[in-house]
C-alpha cells in the first residue's frame, strides 16, 4: 500500500494498491483520477528527498505532494 | 503615443513628452530598464543629480485584464551599486493610465538641506507643494495624512523615515484599493534615493479622465474574459488564492530549504507555527478586519493577498508573504505569527524592505546582539530601524553593510541584496538565479525550485535558471503580476493578442522574448559599466566553505557557470 498525503489541499490523504514497483507519475495519475481534480503541478516529497515521474516508489512508501506554487 | 512626465527635483520643472516605441508600448520593465539605461550614467551616485528615478506602468494597465496593474520603479540602486528595477502592486499603475502617463520621471536633485516636497499630478496641472508636514512620520501616518488631503482614491507613493534618511534597505510604498501605503517596491533601496531628490510623496489624483482606446474592444474583452479562465482554471494560481504565498513555509520546510538561523540550516523545529495552515485558521478564527483571499489590485483573479488581524480583528498588517515569514521568522526562529505581523508591520511603517532588515537581523543575532528566538528583542530592533538610531541606520542599510559593521563573515547577499528565503545550498537552481540576476539575490527572476529534479545537484541548472530567469522576465516586461506566468509559461498567446486588440500591433511571441532578452543584456551591461564584475557575482565565502546543516552541501558553483547564466 502506498500512501499519498495532499498537503494544504482538500484532496487529504489516500492509500493506493498498485502493482509496485512502479512509478510516481503513474501513482500520481491514480490519485488524480480518484480525486477527479487536477492537482496542476506539484513538488513530491518522500523522505526528505524530492520525487520525480520517474522515479520508482515501493509498497508502504509515504509521499506528500505540495503544490507547484512559488514565494513572493 | 504614450505620455511621459520629467519632474525636474531641483528646478521644479515639468515636462510632459510623448513617445511612440514599442519600449513604451509594453512598459514595465522593459521600459524601465531601457529608461535607466539609456538615461543615467552607469558610474553616478545614486544620490546624485545624475540617477533618475522612472515610474512605468504596463501595456495593460487601466484595462478590464486581472492582474495587470504593476508599476515598475527603476534606477541605480544605492544597495546594490548596479541597475534596479523594482515593482508593485495596488492603484498607482491604472491612476497613471486615467492620467494619460506611461512614465513619471524623477530628475535632478536639490540640496540636501531643501525642503520636503509633495509632487501632486492631476489632469489639469502638475505642482510641487510643501511635504515638510509629512518629515520623520512613519508610513501609516502619512498616507493617512495624504487621503486626508487627496483622497483615498488618489495613487499616493511615499517613502519611510528611513528613505528620508537615506537607508540603502528602504523601500517605496504604493497605495492599495483601500487607500492605504501597503504596497510595496521594496528592494534596492529605491526609497533611498526617492529621498535622495527630497521628494517625500507623489500623488496621482484620482481626476484623470484617459480611457483606454482599443483597436478591437470585442477581441479585447473576449481575450480578457480568457484570461481570467486561464486563472481561475490553473491548479496552481487557484492554490495561491486560498493560501497565498506562505504556503511556501510547509514546501521549502519539506526540501530543506527554509532559511533557519541566519541561513545556516534549511528545517526549522516548529515551522507549522507559522505555515499557511495557521496563518488561515488565525485569520478565520479573529475574523474582524482579517482576510484571505485580498487582491492587491482590481481586478484580480488570483487575489493572493491576506489581511492579518491583531488578536481583537483590528488589522495588524496586510500583506504577510512567505519570504517575510522566512526571513522575519525561521532566519531568526521566530515561531510565532503575531511576532512576524508586529515586525512585518514596524518594516511597513519605517519603509524598508522585510528581506533585507529580516537578514541583518539575523546577523545581529549571529553577532551576539540577542539570541535567536527572541521575539522582543527583533521587534526592538525593528523599532531602532523606524526610529533611524545608530543600530537602526546600521541594520536599515541591509545587510552586507550590517555584516561588515557587526563582524559577521557568514551574510546571505549577492551584490549587496539579502538572498530570499529559499537557502541556496539547497537548492542549487536558485542558487544559479540569485548568482545571475543583474538586481542581486532575487526569487521572483528565476524561479527554479518547481522544476528541479534534484536541487542539490547543480548539473543542469545553468539551463534551468536561464529558461525561468525568461518566463518570470516576461510578466516583469509588461507590468503584469508574476503569478500570471504559471497560466502562460508554455504559450504567450493569450497576452500577445490583448497586446494586438489593445493597440494593434503584432508581437510575436519570439519578438516578445527578443524584447526580454534585451533588457536582460541592457541591465548586465548597465552593472557592468557602473564597475561591477564577475567577483561581485558570489556568495560570501562561507557558502562556499561550510555545509548547510540539513543538506550537507555547499555551493559548488563556479564563476563561469554563473558567468554563462548571465549571458543572452
Amino acid at each position: 500500500m502506498v500512501t499519498v498525503n495532499f498537503k494544504l489541499s482538500d484532496v487529504g490523504s489516500m492509500q493506493l494498491e498498485s502493482t509496485v514497483p512502479v512509478t510516481f507519475e503513474k501513482i500520481l495519475n491514480q490519485c488524480i483520477a480518484r480525486s477527479a481534480s487536477d492537482c496542476g503541478a506539484v513538488f513530491a516529497i518522500r523522505s526528505g528527498k524530492v520525487l520525480t515521474n520517474r522515479d520508482m516508489v515501493a509498497d508502504s512508501d509515504v509521499i506528500d505532494i505540495y503544490p507547484g506554487i512559488s514565494g513572493g | 503615443m504614450f505620455g511621459i512626465l520629467r519632474i525636474n527635483t531641483a528646478t521644479g520643472e515639468v515636462k510632459r513628452e510623448k513617445d511612440n516605441s514599442k519600449h513604451f508600448l509594453l512598459g514595465g520593465r522593459t521600459l524601465s530598464s531601457h529608461l535607466v539605461c539609456e538615461e543615467i550614467p552607469a558610474d553616478c551616485d545614486p544620490f546624485g543629480k545624475r540617477n533618475k528615478l522612472f515610474f512605468c506602468n504596463g501595456a495593460l494597465s487601466g484595462t478590464t485584464v486581472s492582474s495587470s496593474d504593476r508599476v515598475s520603479i527603476g534606477s541605480k540602486s544605492p544597495l546594490t551599486g548596479g541597475i534596479k528595477e523594482s515593482n508593485a502592486g495596488g492603484i498607482v499603475g491604472v491612476r497613471m493610465t486615467q492620467q494619460g502617463l506611461r512614465s513619471i520621471v524623477l530628475e535632478d536633485a536639490p540640496a540636501k538641506d531643501n525642503g520636503w516636497k509633495i509632487i501632486v499630478i492631476g489632469k489639469d496641472k502638475t505642482e510641487l507643494l510643501d511635504g515638510n508636514f509629512l518629515a520623520g512620520k512613519g508610513v501609516y501616518e502619512k498616507s493617512d495624512l495624504l487621503s486626508e488631503r487627496f483622497g483615498k482614491k488618489a495613487g499616493c507613493i511615499t517613502i519611510g523615515p528611513a528613505g528620508e534618511n537615506l537607508l540603502f534597505a528602504s523601500g517605496i510604498a504604493c497605495s492599495d484599493p483601500h487607500g492605504v501605503c501597503s504596497r510595496y517596491a521594496g528592494r534596492g533601496g529605491l526609497g533611498a534615493v526617492m529621498g535622495s531628490k527630497r521628494i517625500i510623496a507623489m500623488v496621482i489624483l484620482d481626476d484623470g479622465e484617459e480611457k483606454p482606446q482599443y483597436a478591437d474592444k470585442q477581441a479585447f474583452q473576449k481575450a480578457s474574459k480568457r484570461i481570467v479562465n486561464l486563472l481561475k482554471e490553473n491548479p496552481v494560481s487557484t492554490k495561491f488564492t486560498k493560501y497565498g504565498t506562505a504556503a511556501m513555509v510547509d514546501i521549502c520546510q519539506a526540501l530543506k530549504v527554509l532559511p533557519t538561523r541566519n541561513f545556516t540550516s534549511g528545517t526549522m523545529e516548529g515551522a507549522e507555527k507559522i505555515n499557511a495552515q495557521t496563518m488561515h485558521d488565525t485569520i478565520k478564527e479573529r475574523g474582524g478586519e482579517g482576510r484571505t483571499q485580498h487582491a492587491c489590485m482590481n481586478p484580480c483573479a488570483i487575489q493572493c493577498s491576506n489581511v492579518y488581524p491583531d488578536q481583537d480583528g483590528k488589522l495588524l498588517c496586510s500583506p504577510i508573504e512567505y519570504e517575510t515569514m522566512a526571513l522575519m521568522g525561521s532566519n531568526l526562529c521566530l515561531k510565532n505569527l503575531d511576532t512576524i505581523a508586529r515586525m512585518n508591520r514596524i518594516a511597513n511603517d519605517a519603509g524598508v524592505d522585510t528581506l533585507d532588515c529580516g537578514a541583518a537581523i539575523g546577523i545581529a543575532m549571529e553577532a551576539g546582539l540577542a539570541e535567536f528566538g527572541d521575539g522582543e528583542a527583533a521587534i526592538k530592533m525593528m523599532e531602532e530601524i523606524l526610529n533611524v538610531t545608530s543600530l537602526g541606520r546600521i541594520l536599515g542599510s541591509g545587510v552586507k553593510i550590517a555584516g561588515k559593521v557587526l563582524g559577521v563573515r557568514h551574510v546571505p547577499h549577492v551584490l549587496g541584496q539579502a538572498i530570499p528565503a529559499y537557502e541556496p545550498r539547497g537548492t542549487k537552481g536558485m542558487a544559479m538565479t540569485y548568482l545571475s540576476s543583474p538586481m542581486g539575490a532575487d526569487h521572483t527572476f528565476g524561479f527554479t525550485l518547481r522544476d528541479e529534479e534534484d536541487p542539490i545537484t547543480k548539473k543542469g541548472k545553468v539551463a534551468l535558471s536561464k529558461k525561468f530567469q525568461l518566463i518570470g522576465s516576461r510578466m516583469d516586461a509588461m507590468g503584469m503580476c508574476n503569478f500570471v506566468r504559471y497560466s502562460v509559461r508554455d504559450d504567450m498567446t493569450p497576452l500577445l493578442d490583448l497586446l494586438k486588440a489593445r493597440y494593434d500591433v503584432v508581437i510575436s511571441a519570439s519578438e516578445f522574448d527578443d524584447f526580454v532578452k534585451d533588457t536582460l543584456r541592457m541591465e548586465h551591461q548597465f552593472n557592468s559599466e557602473a564597475g561591477i564584475t564577475a567577483l561581485d557575482y558570489r556568495f560570501t565565502e562561507t557558502f562556499y566553505d561550510e555545509a548547510q546543516l540539513d543538506t550537507g552541501e555547499k555551493i559548488d558553483i563556479t564563476d563561469q557557470e554563473t558567468a554563462e547564466a548571465r549571458m543572452w
